[in-house]
C-alpha cells in the first residue's frame, strides 16, 4: 500500500525505505511521500524532521483540515526551516491523510519564492493524495490465475 | 500429493520430491512440492520456477491452461520452452492454488515434451490434498479499477472514487451449507438496526447467474440522520456452496449493477471425483 500523486510527467523519484522523492525537472521543488502507516505508529515529528539539514529545526505554523480531490481527510501545514540563527532555509507545505486505519504524508519543499511561483501545481498534488490499497499478494481468486506480476 | 507414475524412480532434492524417469534422468525428470508457499500470483510462481534453472538465455510462456483437480481444487498449468547455453528445454508446470498455499508438479525434458506435458497434466489432475468440505475463497471478476482491502478470506472493494463514491462491496467466503446451513437474509434487518439505521424500505430481488446460480437477495433502504444508504444482501446458491455478497451505497443505481456483475461472473466450485487415494510412501524407495 502506498500514497499515489498526480505530478507532472518526467519528473525523477528516488525511492528509499518506503518514501518517495520526486525532483521538478529544474530542480525548483521536490515533492516527499511519506510511506503509508497505520495510525499508532505515525510519527508528525519524524515526517516533519525528514531530510533535514544539519543543525536545523522546523517552526509549524497555517494549520487547516480539508478533504482531498476523492474526499480522503488531509491536514495541511506550512512549516519554515530555520537555521540556528533562526534563518529561513527552505519553506515546506505538508499534507497528512486519514485513510481508514493508515496515515499518509506529502511534504512540498523549496524557497518561499519558488513554491509561490509553483502555488497553482502544489494545490493539485495536494489534493490528488490518494491511496493505492493494492499489495503484491492476489486478493481474490481471478488473480491467482494472472501471469502479470503485480 | 501425486501418485508416482509407473517405472519412475523416486530421488529425494531437499524440499522437491523428484521423480526419474525409466529412461534415466537424461530423459526426464519432474519435481513435486506440496505446500510450497503461500498463494500468489501464477506469474510469480512461474518466475520462481525459472530462477531454479540455470543458464537460461531466454524462455517463452505458454498461455495459462486452467483445470479443476480431482479433489476440487483449482489448478493451472503452463509450458515454457527454455533455451539455455546446451539448447532447448521444456518445462510443464502444473500449479494447485489454494488459500493457504500452493503445491506445484513440474516437469523437465530435452525430448520428450509432448509426453511429459500430458503426465505433468495428469499428475496435476490427481494431486490430491484432501482439504474437503470447507469455507474457501471463490472464483469472481471483480469491479475494473475497484481497490481491494482483504480480511482473512473475505475482500472489500471500494470504488475509484472512494470516500466520496460512499461505497463498499463486501465478497464474502463461500459457505459449505452442509456445515454452515443458509444464510439467514433476515438478520441483516436488525444488524442494521443495531448499527443506528432505520430501515424505511425493502425489497426481495431474485435473479440466476449465466452459471445458473440461484441468487437471493435483499435490498433495505436504510436512513440514518441526514444519510441515505442502500444495502443489498445478496447470496448466490448451488447445491453444496452458498456464495454471498454485501454492497453499502449511496449511489444505489450505479452500484447496483456493479454488484450485479460480479455475482453473474462467479464461477461455482466443481463437485470433487471420489477416486482412489494417491498416497504413496515417498521415503521408501
Amino acid at each position: 500500500m502506498e500514497l499515489l500523486v498526480d505530478l507532472p510527467p518526467g519528473w525523477p523519484v528516488n525511492r528509499d525505505r518506503g518514501w518517495r522523492t520526486y525532483v521538478a525537472p529544474d530542480h525548483s521543488i521536490r515533492v516527499v511521500v511519506a510511506p503509508l502507516v497505520e495510525r499508532p505508529r505515525a510519527d508528525v515529528r519524524q515526517l516533519l524532521s525528514h531530510e533535514l539539514p544539519a543543525g536545523a529545526r522546523v517552526d509549524v505554523s497555517a494549520e487547516s483540515a480539508r478533504r482531498a480531490r476523492v474526499g480522503w481527510e488531509m491536514t495541511t501545514a506550512t512549516v519554515r526551516v530555520v537555521d540556528e540563527a533562526d534563518g529561513e532555509v527552505e519553506r515546506r507545505f505538508v499534507a497528512i491523510y486519514q485513510v481508514l486505519w493508515m496515515v499518509g504524508a506529502i511534504v512540498v519543499a523549496g524557497s518561499v519564492e519558488q513554491l509561490e511561483r509553483r502555488r497553482d501545481l502544489i494545490e493539485r498534488v495536494l489534493a490528488s493524495g490518494r491511496p493505492r490499497l493494492r499489495t503484491a499478494e492476489p486478493t481474490c481468486v481471478t488473480e491467482w490465475f494472472q501471469m502479470e506480476v503485480a | 500429493m501425486i501418485p508416482v507414475p509407473d517405472g519412475w524412480a523416486i530421488a529425494d532434492a531437499g524440499r522437491w520430491i523428484v521423480l526419474v524417469h525409466p529412461a534415466g534422468p537424461d530423459a526426464a525428470a519432474i519435481r513435486y512440492r506440496e505446500r510450497a508457499g503461500a498463494p500468489r500470483r501464477l506469474g510469480e510462481l512461474v518466475v520462481e520456477l525459472l530462477a531454479s534453472v540455470p543458464d537460461v538465455v531466454r524462455h517463452d510462456v505458454s498461455s495459462i491452461e486452467r483445470f479443476v483437480t480431482d479433489d476440487g481444487e483449482l489448478a493451472a498449468m503452463v509450458s515454457i520452452r527454455v533455451h539455455d547455453t546446451t539448447g532447448l528445454l521444456h518445462v510443464h508446470a502444473a500449479y494447485v492454488i489454494t488459500d493457504d498455499f500452493y503445491s506445484v508438479t513440474a516437469g523437465f525434458t530435452r525430448e520428450r515434451s509432448l509426453e511429459i506435458r500430458e503426465l505433468v497434466r495428469e499428475l496435476g489432475r490427481r494431486d490430491d490434498h484432501a482439504l474437503g468440505v470447507r469455507r474457501r475463497r471463490f472464483e469472481y471478476t471483480p469491479p475494473a479499477d475497484w481497490q481491494p482491502l482483504t480480511r482473512g478470506l473475505s475482500t472489500t472493494w471500494l470504488p475509484p472514487g472512494y470516500p466520496n463514491h460512499d461505497t463498499r462491496l463486501l465478497v464474502y467466503p463461500a459457505n459449505p451449507m452442509s456445515l454452515v446451513g443458509r444464510v439467514d437474509l433476515g438478520g441483516i434487518h436488525a444488524r442494521l438496526e443495531d448499527g443506528g439505521w432505520t430501515v424505511i424500505d425493502s425489497n426481495a430481488v431474485r435473479m440466476t447467474t449465466r452459471a445458473a446460480l440461484a441468487v437471493e437477495a435483499q435490498d433495505l433502504v436504510c436512513r440514518r440522520g441526514a444519510v441515505s444508504r442502500v444495502h443489498r444482501i445478496a447470496v448466490a446458491y448451488d447445491s453444496r456452496y452458498q456464495y454471498p455478497f454485501e454492497l453499502g451505497t449511496t449511489r444505489p443505481d450505479e452500484d447496483r449493477a456493479v454488484l450485479d456483475a460480479v455475482i453473474d461472473s462467479v464461477q461455482p466450485f466443481a463437485a470433487p471425483i471420489i477416486s482412489s487415494p494417491a498416497f504413496v510412501a515417498y521415503a521408501i524407495d
